[in-house]
């Protein structure tokens, strides 16, 4: 072991973030391998595979050497011994050796989870010892891999095989077209069977070999980046041909089609850095629309100015698109949540003795990053809830004339800016009566009262509110119905519910397609929280109401040896006047011309959601928008800006000054109170 | 100045690597795959090579392979840099013509200065 720990501590988030990649692989990888351990129509576990979740777990190793997390580097190690010899004898594994290499892959997740958090390292000991049992294993060699390799899905269905060459240049690979991204787009095609590099004089040209369905063929376009290609002579079946021209092509070729469509043509950017453009967008936006008031004001003014108003509008039009670009790049596959939600199912279900099948729809919608993270515990209790609660028995089911397997299914479907993602389940369906009973002893439900599908939503989503009496294990972990409605809603989303007895259950949950988060003070105006987006505010200054002094028709407190200008947030929204005495000051606006927004109380600092207020009945000056503060009440985003610009346009008409005779004592300092910001 | 062409299927890796050779003055070049990896070579030319050896489809030792079985890059220095620390890996990667074999976890103050002795020994 070297010692680079400290020097690679600037690596760490990197660490987090690919160690989550391999570790959903090996997730996914696991879970098809588990479908081939009890299955009986797949002989094997896929080569390709079980190469790649190889690969991913070697990696993972490297990297944790590097960073010094020696839990993960050891975890990842024992899990590789355990698997090399799965993968060079190619035979059918038994539950047994899976459940090894799930607990091992899980062991593995709460090391990193416990470094990232600065939890304590989980104990890995037994874990490892079920894994070198399975290392140790005498497992019978077979030569069943090369045939294993050639894919076998739609057996005899009409294929052909192209051979295409590309060759890279400097001006290509400029525009992004090397050949990993030629690789990606032959994956997309069809099946790369083979790809060699052949060197020449000049350079170097990559013959590749791609087995498509029939009537699938290369795009015309591709001939502008480097691409040529020719159909194979010889029409082929798929399965036909593993045999000596077979045996040629490079055994790595099935993973190559597995993995070139994820490869090296994807960026990883932090989310924060994706922000920070936007919000210079968000500037881009302000400034353009300033320079459009100046157009018409020229055009007011009888100038000629057509060729500013269509330069500004074309300006309006590409901001727009780069602002919609933007939010394509935050957005990744709902699938990648699915996953994960796969992984975790697979545990209640055989918590629960139950047989559920479990079928995704839509896994390549796409989604905001921090929406898909922030839904990952509210749909891991849906699915754990359905497991355990909505789906029965196979014997009950069969009782009921069901079939024995219950369905559990997930989609994921997009519409317009929202995307909507259900939960349903084939099980018995809510027990309203019960329910019922529960909320009335509760006093959430009078005695007359009938019970809709949504009062029925709301009563199982209020606090604490469970019909059983003890959670059970399953279930229990985690977040509630009440955490799943107050997550759907701080990410401005709807939750519903229908429910049928002895059909089942559906939670539909609509959300923002993307989201704006900030950091806010949350304030109270007048009884009225709002908040105000943090990096606005310069300063917080604690002032006694009697400091507030009207100069010049202006309200002002004294200020670093001036005065500062005030806007009173209560008055300009017309809200009762509070009768604190001690209120505060926020400083926002430019360094030479800063303005003081007076709010009564500062309640707390906290992430919020922007909603844009697009009603124009709702819409005002001086808001920039508003949000769910998770509990149903909805808050004003104060717009600080937009505030400083209205309190300049009062002042414009007003001389601005200073008091004439800053008094001595507070030459360096300011009459209030400073706060941390 | 010199280029290095850093080979890794981790970008994380890739960035350490880099990280670790900051402070002798070199350019880089990135490839995350064997055949990316030969056509940096092809495309522009390149002093140094780091190259790790489990890559998806394309093998690091495929790439010395190419690389020394073409007459331009005879003398081109490969330093392959891997997780794998058995003697067999090793052998191997040095009969296909390695010209140094590490490996991870590195730390910086090793790997810099014997690619930096590489690169002084190539410009010699």
């Amino acid at each position: 072991m070297t010692g680079g720990d400290a020097f690679f501590g600037e690596f760490i988030d990197d660490y987090y973030a690919e160690c989550d990649e391999h570790l959903s692989t090996a997730r996914r990888v696991l879970l098809a391998l588990e479908a081939d351990a009890v299955g009986s129509s797949s002989p094997a576990p896929e080569p390709a595979q079980l190469r790649e979740l190889l690969r991913s777990l070697h990696t993972l190793k490297g990297l944790a050497g590097m960073v010094g997390d020696a839990c993960a580097e050891r975890l990842a190690h024992a899990l590789e011994d355990a698997l090399r010899p799965i993968e060079r004898a190619l035979v059918p594994v038994s539950q047994d050796v899976v459940d090894a290499l799930f607990a091992g892959v899980e062991s593995l997740d709460r090391c990193v989870t416990a470094r990232k958090s600065g939890g304590a390292e989980p104990d890995v000991g037994d874990v490892l010892s079920r894994l070198s049992a399975v290392a140790g294993a005498h497992l019978p060699r077979t030569d069943q891999r090369h045939a294993a390799d050639v894919r076998s899905d739609a057996p005899g269905a009409p294929v052909q095989i192209y051979r295409l060459t590309f060759t890279p240049s400097a001006a290509l690979s400029q525009r992004g077209m090397g050949v990993d991204a030629v690789r990606a787009r032959l994956a997309a095609l069809g099946t790369v069977l083979d790809a060699k590099p052949r060197m020449f004089e000049s350079g170097v040209v990559f013959d590749f070999r791609v087995e498509c369905a029939a009537g699938r063929c290369p795009d015309a376009a591709w001939e502008t980046d480097g691409l040529a290609w020719e159909l194979e002579e010889t029409p082929q079946h798929s399965g036909e041909h593993g045999t000596a021209e077979q045996s040629a092509v490079s055994e790595h070729a099935s993973a190559i089609a597995a993995r070139a469509a994820a490869g090296s043509s994807v960026v990883r950017v932090d989310l924060s850095r994706v922000d920070a453009v936007m919000r210079l967008v968000g500037d881009l936006v302000t400034t353009r629309s300033r320079l459009d008031g100046l157009v018409r004001s020229l055009d007011a003014a009888g100038a000629s100015s057509d060729a500013l108003e269509e330069t500004s509008a074309a300006m309006e039009r590409q901001l727009r698109q780069l602002r919609e670009s933007l939010v394509r790049l935050r957005l990744v596959p709902v699938g990648e949540v699915f996953e994960r939600l796969r992984f975790a199912a697979r545990d209640a279900i055989r918590e629960s003795g139950k047989r559920v099948a479990l079928v995704f729809r839509g896994e390549s919608t796409e989604i905001d990053k921090l929406v898909v993270d922030r839904m990952l515990e509210p749909l891991l209790h849906l699915v754990r809830n359905a497991v355990s609660h909505g789906i029965e028995a196979p014997d009950e089911r069969v009782a009921k004339g069901k079939p024995p397997e219950g369905t559990l299914t997930l989609r994921a479907v997009a519409a317009g800016d929202r995307i909507v993602i259900d939960v349903e389940d084939d099980g018995r369906g809510m027990d309203a009566e019960r329910i019922a009973i529960r909320a009335r002893e509760r006093g959430l439900l009078l005695d007359d009262e009938p019970l809709s599908a949504d009062r029925m939503l709301e009563l199982i989503c209020a606090p604490g509110f469970s019909t059983r009496d003890e959670a059970d294990r399953t279930s229990g972990r985690g977040v509630g119905m009440d955490v799943v409605r107050s997550t759907v809603r701080a990410l401005a989303g709807d939750l519903a519910m229908t429910t049928v007895p002895d059909q089942g259950t559906r939670f539909v949950i609509e959300l923002p397609l993307t989201l704006m988060i900030v950091d806010a003070l949350l304030v109270e105006i007048g009884g009225q929280q709002m908040a105000v987006p943090q990096p606005a505010l310069r300063e917080i200054l604690q002032v006694e109401r009697s400091e507030i002094i009207t100069f010049e028709s202006n309200e002002v407190v004294r200020y670093r040896g001036g005065v500062l200008p005030v806007v009173n947030l209560g008055q300009l929204f017309a809200l009762p006047r509070s009768p604190r005495d001690t209120i505060y000051v926020l400083v926002v606006g430019a360094e030479e011309a800063p303005t003081g927004l007076l709010v009564d109380r500062l309640v707390q600092l906290r992430e919020i959601v922007v909603h844009p207020v697009t009603d124009p009945l709702v819409a005002m000056p001086g808001v920039g928008g508003a949000t769910d503060l998770g509990d149903g009440r909805v808050s004003l985003i104060l717009d600080a800006a937009a505030l400083v610009r209205l309190a300049l346009e009062r002042r414009d008409h007003r001389a601005r000054s200073r008091i004439p005779h800053a008094p001595a004592s507070g030459a360096r300092s300011t009459n209030g109170r400073h706060l941390v910001v | 100045m010199r280029t290095i062409l850093v080979v890794d299927d981790s970008p994380t890796m890739r960035r350490m690597i880099m990280a670790s050779l900051r402070d002798l003055d070199v350019a880089f070049d990135q490839a995350a795959s064997g055949l990316e990896a030969i056509e940096r070579l092809a495309v522009a030319p390149v002093d140094l090579v780091v190259l790790d050896l489990n890559m998806p489809d394309v093998h690091g030792l495929e790439v010395l392979r190419f690389v020394r079985s073409h007459e331009r890059f005879s003398t081109l220095p490969v330093v392959v840099l891997t997780t794998r620390s058995d003697d067999e890996s090793r052998e191997t990667a040095l009969r296909e013509g390695a010209t140094r074999y590490l490996t991870k976890p590195f730390s910086p103050s090793t790997l810099a200065p014997q690619i930096r002795d590489l690169l002084a020994a190539a410009t010699s």
